[in-house]
């Protein structure tokens, strides 16, 4: 954080940013009320948290970042008009942060083809956004397909022979989930991979636990949302349901455990970061230091430890611009960052043939009551 | 078997749930022409109320319960004193509709006092028992039994105690009612405060299982409308019976046919029963009041 900030005061700038000391308008949508606001507003806490950190410390160029974020309630249509509003009466450079995939895919269209407005950094996203790469559009996930691939590897790897997929029917949790079978096949060609669908936003998981007993595989992979992980790992807890059990990114947060307590234990997941309470990092540190001091509400999370990481990710491709700040301009930047690192999370890189930044996870197992890691960073084609 | 056993166990004691929020919903339609859309927000707030008691207060078990019951039930009496009383008698429409917005604000006034951050409501009775191979949750037993007893009072309310002749008559024959005395400015607070104070009931037996959230009550509502749908919108015993069927077939259906579409059947299956019976399974044709 000290090297951004020096390096954002030292570049100083081209000729118009001596002069212009107006904020860096950047915007974004995330869900801050709904049932998805949990994970909304831990987001919008991490990304906030940095700006006003950064800004605290000189900002960019000595120009402030002016964050402005709109509330989607996870819905596609809001979504679209949050668009328009920063873009058209807001003014923002780029969208920085925001949520949703499909919530997002709406506003391609006006944001990236007409307006032309570069989309950063957002927390969803599929594999075919950055396949071929699309103008305007940059992407830090690890997709979750490849997320999907990785826990076929490591169930398989893990020495199960039977394992279970159980996914949210809509088509965004069935594509993930398809992932999972080719990353164990890759491991072991012999062993089995079903799959059973649920109906999203299920609240009742008693059926579900009794049908996987019914079905006695030897691990589960979870790829559900939150809330409906912690209804089956509290329905299989009830059921004795003994299994390994793997889920995705998206899971590995503290709600898993203070929802579902000790059901949730032994859990295996993937983060993009690391643990978001490893105070000996010192890049760790610095944003549980942020944490406390801008957001002393919020605690600390992986969601809003990730939305630190994609803010100061693309905070350091405008501090790489030597002239006006634009639209244009961050686009130039953020295609010239390689190998990026920004001490939270796996390396980036982008350019202008590889949009997606991010292909590593970070492995994690819940034990004693805390995400602990689970050896070094690893990718959909890592052996490991 | 064994496993059949489960599902008509968890299915009876979800359907137990909505069958409180059914007759809830029957109570207050009954006596006051009502269909309150609000019903399960008003069982959410009290909810709410109830965890900062436990968990901040360290109320005991029991009293967090009864509290979720009166504060939910207080919610019912105001609003029908401020918001359904001042339209006047006949206004159905308007106070269905008074009712969908007042559910709307409700929710979005929870997310901004409780937050939206799920919470882990504490289990009201912990440990599990085995009941013939089966290990069933004290929880779920004390559910079904809570929910049993509290239909019990409420038949026996109606059927023997003075007030309880007189909402049935309030809501038999309003005018009738009327001529032989019958208050019904005092009766319908009545009906709203019971009403609603089984929402309270069924929100906190159902919030250990669930995750404390503001949209905790969206689903159960939704298929407590269903069992009361199937069993009658007149008829107390088939709003609890349609219930219990919900539950039950909810959780067959996600068993043993598709976990992906259990809505889809149950509710097929309901649009089947309506089509052979508009009325519900166990209420008569309702007669126009002119």
């Amino acid at each position: 954080m000290v090297a951004l900030v020096t390096a954002c005061g030292n570049s100083g700038g081209g000729g118009t940013q001596a002069t212009d000391t107006s904020p860096i308008k950047l915007g974004a949508w995330n869900a801050l009320t709904g049932p998805i606001a949990v994970h909304g507003l831990a987001q919008v806490a991490g990304a906030n948290a940095y700006f006003k950190y950064l800004n605290d410390h000189g900002g960019v160029h000595g120009r402030k970042i002016e964050w402005t974020v709109e509330d989607n309630a996870y819905d596609a249509t809001k979504t679209v008009t949050a668009a328009h509003k920063l873009i058209d009466q807001d003014g923002v450079a780029a969208i920085v942060a925001a949520n949703g995939t499909a919530q997002t895919a709406a506003t391609f269209p006006y944001v990236l083809q007409q307006a032309q407005i570069p989309i950063i950094n957002t927390y969803g996203g599929a594999a075919a956004w950055y396949s071929p790469p699309q103008a305007n559009l940059y992407g830090l996930q690890t997709t979750y397909e490849d997320q999907a691939t990785i826990l076929g590897k490591w169930a398989a790897k893990d020495g199960y022979k039977d394992i279970l997929v159980i996914h949210s029917d809509p088509a965004a949790f069935i594509n993930v989930a398809n992932q999972v079978a080719p990353g164990v096949k890759s491991v072991n060609s012999s062993a089995t991979v079903r799959d059973l669908s649920v109906k999203f936003n299920t609240t009742d998981y008693a059926p579900i636990a009794l049908q996987v007993k019914n079905m006695h595989p030897d691990a589960v992979v979870a790829i559900l949302a939150t809330g409906e992980l912690v209804s089956y790992l509290k329905q299989a807890g009830q059921q004795g349901l003994k299994t390994g059990l793997y889920s995705y990114a998206p899971n590995a947060s503290a709600d898993v455990i203070r929802l579902a307590g000790q059901d949730a234990e032994g859990l295996k997941s993937e983060a993009w970061t690391l643990p978001p309470d490893d105070n000996a990092n010192p890049a760790v540190k610095e944003f549980l230091g942020a944490m406390a001091k801008y957001e002393p509400n919020t605690q600390p999370d992986y969601e809003s430890l990730f939305m630190w990481a994609a803010a100061k990710i693309a905070a350091q491709a405008l501090s790489r611009i030597n002239g006006t700040i634009n639209s244009a301009s961050i686009v130039k930047a953020i295609e010239g960052m390689s190998n990026y690192d920004s001490g939270v999370m796996p390396p980036v890189s982008y350019s202008s043939s590889n949009h997606l930044g991010g292909t590593q996870v970070q492995r994690v197992q819940l034990s004693g009551g805390k995400w602990v890691t689970v050896g070094k960073y690893v990718g959909a084609n890592s052996n490991f | 078997m064994n496993e059949l056993g489960a599902v008509l166990i968890s299915g009876l004691v979800s359907g137990a749930t909505y069958a409180l929020l059914g007759l809830g919903i029957v109570i207050i339609f009954r006596t006051t022409d009502v269909v309150n859309f609000a019903i399960g927000d008003f069982g959410m707030i009290s909810v709410y109320v109830a965890f900062a008691l436990l968990t901040h207060a360290g109320w005991p078990v029991v009293a967090g319960v009864i509290a979720a019951v009166l504060v939910s039930g207080a919610l019912g009496v105001v609003t029908e004193r401020t918001v359904i009383r001042p339209l006047g008698p006949g206004r159905t429409f308007a106070a269905l509709v008074l009712t969908l917005a007042l559910s709307l604000i409700l929710v979005s006034v929870a997310g901004m006092l409780f937050g939206h951050t799920p919470q882990a409501f504490p289990v009201l009775v912990p440990g599990t028992v085995t009941l013939a191979g089966l290990v069933v949750a004290w929880q779920k037993i004390a559910t079904a039994g809570l929910a049993l007893v509290a239909m019990g009072v409420i038949a026996f309310f109606m059927r023997y105690t003075t007030l309880g002749i007189a909402m049935r008559a309030a809501a038999e024959d309003p005018y009738a009612a009327k001529v032989v005395g019958i208050n019904r400015s005092l009766i319908a607070p009545l009906a709203w405060f019971i009403g609603c104070g089984l929402a309270g009931l069924a929100a906190v037996l159902l919030a250990p299982d669930a995750t404390l959230t503001v949209t905790l009550m969206v689903a159960p509502l939704f298929r407590a409308f269903a069992g009361v749908f199937l069993g009658g919108l007149q008829s107390m015993v088939g709003a609890a019976i349609g219930g219990f069927a919900i539950g039950v077939l909810d959780d067959l259906a996600g068993r043993y046919v598709s976990a992906s579409f259990r809505d889809t059947i149950v509710f097929g299956i309901i649009v089947l029963v309506l089509f052979l019976r508009p009325a519900g399974l166990l209420a008569t044709q309702r007669r126009e009041r002119v």
